[in-house]
């Protein structure tokens, strides 16, 4: 994350506690149907290609946004055993322990411990891009200490690299997640100061938002090009996900999107039907390689996976468990031959 | 040990035997003086089995422990051996019930045995038979007992039917909440959706795959054609049939509940009539669908059971030495992540157990590689006989090589048969221990037989039988 150092020092903002999802939820879908819409929504609405009530016309426009300079953080969040265990049941992973037998926290649940503090970033009323129908477009996790159940972590989240996509406007959300100090010395905290255990770098789509010429773009990993065609490797194992598959992960996770919980009100949000959250895709096939930390992660998601369906898999590893080196897990749709996600693991 | 020896006493005679017969030296198979060991040779003496039914058909309203007991008392009545204490019962089912843990045991006091027979459960999947058999074997081959039965039984009838994760932490939690108020606080929990039942999975747990799944992958990798798969699930029926006209199995099979002949038997199918069936497994995979329900094992009921015993102690009996248990080897693969075929097993654990006794694929007179698929037979062959996978995979610096079909499956097997998983194992024993016996005797030579069998779970397990003319 070293782009983060070349910034210009970000203004702290300290919240005592995680903030709530679900009123968080409420606030981004109240700002969509245009009650309490606050400067930063107005101007992402008149860009977004989502179907509006009452703003059928919306018109699409260059605009100048600016990510806030900020940074929001979060201490002392604690790693919960049941909330662990109740996670790793949903997306069935094993609960693994360390060599003294305790606990070890599952990877993808300290991204779902972190979201709601993304959620704060990206609900503030000067984050430029609309929080509601934002696209998960991948996920790059840097896990480099195995975090135990009953450790307390600080939590830092920020929104970097606002750039042009082909279509539309992608943004990172970075997490860095660092073991809390001991006692109240606040100098210790925060960036800098200690190493991050574990550092998420989430990037989302803002679909038909443009963004004014002097905006960077096409930058990084290939995000904006066209992918290759999918050859659908042979599988190795299936996921028959049901209907409620949002609806568990939410209650596990937290992430209470809409168009996550149910066929109707993914509809009423633009999606066919409920789509399983890219970060049960992504921890379910993290689940099946078993790998611990130190590790790299990252994720991408190619269409969505609208529920119920029974899905492909294709897990490639070599080594196991400690002996693991790397591995990749491809998830698609086998009658339309339509890639889902793809997991790669580096150790 | 003190239990047993209290059992046998003289001072404690039995109730059932009427004291009259305690000291008879055939009674009891271990003796109470203290004698050295000696390894002895295990001989598979008898078989005996129900003919095999498909689910929810003839056996849809019987247990899985009337299925085994039908067939020990089958045994028991065939051999003469009622009233007898055995060294062991040996047993076991894929599909059992929680309540069921005793599932050998329960059926030995309800047959004709003397109950002072213990009983043991054994589970490996459909390779459950085999284990059986080489547990017995073992036994007697160690000079621990002189007698016993090896079996298996399973019944897609009769499978457990459990209650959901949700129902039953919230039942668990219910048990352990003391007062009314946590025990209300526990149902509280309760959602509808906790409430409604689970089947028996189909699918191995850590892919999602149902077999037929994992072996159409393995079938299109090895590139196995529909019609010689047709061609190996016709031949199993024609010769299931022959055998079965022939009165070869009027004393390998005990009808039951009406049943005489294995339901599943189609004596007039034929290849062209297989080819008309739809393919049901593979149809997601970018290779041709091949696997049909004509080629593929349907859900079966039944249960078989297998007497082995030393020479003397069958001698003493007067029943027939038919096969030697030479050796017994398992195997399992890796294929998690796809670097082995699921039901490849027997492919790497049959060369180990030839090459330890010395032999080689050409040197076997019968072989019977259980049709779990049309395909897996075929896969397993096809592996012997490629250089690269012998040499890679099983370290071989030759090829296992071909097997002269005329060798292969010649009573049929368990496309024709059907599959009741943790009863085939004991069925292909005993079927193949009487015709190596026959063929030893009208050739006057020994004759050698080899069994395969896959299992669930990656897993396979292969036997060696041998039989003599004399005796």
């Amino acid at each position: 994350m070293s782009a983060h150092d070349l910034q210009p020092a970000r203004q702290k903002i300290l919240l005592e506690s995680m903030p709530s999802l679900g009123g968080m939820y409420a606030k981004a879908a109240g700002q969509l149907v245009g009650r309490g819409a606050t400067a930063g929504v107005r101007r992402a609405l008149r860009s977004t290609p989502l179907p509006l009530p009452g703003r059928s016309g919306a018109t699409r426009r260059r605009t100048t946004l600016r990510l806030p300079n900020i940074q929001i953080q979060v201490p002392g969040v604690k790693v919960e055993a049941h909330g662990n265990s109740v996670f790793c049941q949903v997306v069935e992973a094993p609960v693994r322990v360390d060599e003294k037998g305790r606990e070890v926290a599952f990877s993808g649940y300290l991204h779902a411990l972190a979201f709601p503090a993304a959620m704060a970033l990206l609900t503030r009323d000067d984050f430029p891009l609309p929080t509601v129908g934002l696209v998960h477009l991948s996920n790059h996790v840097h896990h480099t200490q195995q975090v135990l159940v009953g450790e307390s972590l600080d939590v830092t989240v920020w929104a970097q690299d606002l750039r042009k996509h082909r279509a539309g406007a992608a943004v990172d959300v970075v997490v860095e997640l660092r073991r809390s100090p001991r006692g109240n010395d606040d100098d210790a905290r925060g960036a800098g100061m200690v190493e991050p255990v574990w550092t998420g770098r989430s990037v989302y789509l803002a679909r038909g938002v443009q963004l004014s010429s002097e905006a960077g773009g096409e930058t990084a990993s290939g995000e904006s090009q066209q992918r290759p065609e999918f050859t659908p490797p042979v599988p190795t194992a299936r996921w028959s996900l049901g209907a409620d598959t949002g609806r568990r992960y939410a209650a596990v996770s937290g992430d209470v999107n809409p168009i996550h919980l149910s066929g109707p009100s993914a509809k009423a949000l633009g999606m066919k039907g409920a789509i399983a959250h890219g970060m049960y895709t992504a921890s379910r096939a993290l689940a099946m390689v078993d790998a611990q930390a130190p590790m790299t992660w990252e994720v991408e998601f190619q269409t969505p996976l609208v529920l119920p369906s029974s899905v492909a898999v294709a897990v490639d590893r070599t080594g196991r468990a400690e002996g693991l080196r790397e591995a990749t897990v491809t998830v698609w749709n086998a009658k339309k031959r339509k890639p889902h996600a793809t997991l790669t693991v580096q150790r | 040990m003190t239990a047993q020896n209290t059992a046998a006493s003289p001072q404690n005679p039995r109730p059932e035997s009427g004291g009259a017969e305690v000291s008879a030296p055939s009674e009891a198979t271990t003796s109470n003086r203290p004698q050295p060991r000696q390894q002895q040779t295990a001989w598979v003496v008898a078989g005996n089995r129900t003919p095999f039914a498909r689910s929810g058909g003839p056996y849809a309203n019987t247990s899985v422990q009337e299925l085994f007991t039908a067939a020990l008392d089958g045994l028991v009545a065939r051999t003469g051996i009622a009233g007898q204490r055995l060294g062991a019962v040996a047993g076991g089912a894929v599909l059992k019930q929680p309540k069921a843990f005793n599932l050998v045991r329960e059926p030995v006091l309800g047959s004709a045995l003397d109950p002072h027979t213990p009983g043991v459960d054994v589970q490996q999947a459909c390779a459950t038979g085999m284990e059986t058999t080489s547990l017995i074997a073992n036994k007697i081959r160690c000079g621990q007992i002189e007698v016993g039965i090896a079996g298996g039984v399973d019944s897609a009838s009769d499978a457990p039917i459990v209650v959901g994760e949700g129902l039953r932490k919230v039942l668990l939690k219910l048990n352990r909440a003391k007062s009314p108020k946590d025990k209300l606080m526990a149902l509280s929990k309760l959602r509808p959706a906790d409430l409604a039942p689970v089947a028996p999975g189909v699918a191995e747990p850590r892919t999602g795959l149902s077999m037929g799944e994992h072996q159409a992958i393995t079938t299109a990798r090895w590139g196995i054609t529909r019609e010689a798969q047709d061609e190996i699930a016709a031949n199993s029926h024609h010769n299931l049939a022959k055998t079965w006209d022939s009165g070869f199995f009027d004393d390998l099979v005990t009808p039951f509940r009406g049943v005489t002949k294995d339901t599943n038997l189609r004596p007039d199918t034929s290849a062209e009539k297989l080819a008309g069936l739809s393919p049901v497994f593979g149809k997601s995979l970018e290779a041709e669908a091949t696997m049909t329900a004509g080629n593929s094992t349907p859900l079966t009921d039944g249960a078989s059971a297998i007497l082995i015993a030393t020479e003397q102690w069958a001698t003493e009996h007067k029943l027939p030495l038919l096969a030697e248990v030479v050796d017994t080897e398992s195997a399992a693969v890796d294929f998690v992540d796809g670097e082995e075929g699921l039901l490849m097993a027997p492919a790497y654990a049959a060369p180990r157990l030839l090459a330890r006794n010395g032999l080689t694929l050409q040197d076997i007179d019968l072989v019977e590689i259980h049709e779990a698929f049309a395909s897996t037979v075929l896969t397993i062959l096809a592996a012997w006989e490629d250089a690269e996978f012998c040499r890679d995979r099983l370290g071989l610096d030759e090829p296992v090589g071909a097997l002269d079909r005329t060798r292969l499956n010649v009573h049929g097997s368990s496309l024709a048969a059907g599959h009741p998983f943790a009863a085939t194992g004991t069925r292909i024993v005993a079927t193949l221990s009487k015709e190596l016996k026959a063929r030893a005797v009208a050739q006057n030579r020994p004759v050698t037989g080899l069994i395969s069998v896959c299992a669930a779970g990656g897993q396979g397990a292969v036997a060696l039988l041998r039989a003599y003319p004399q005796s």
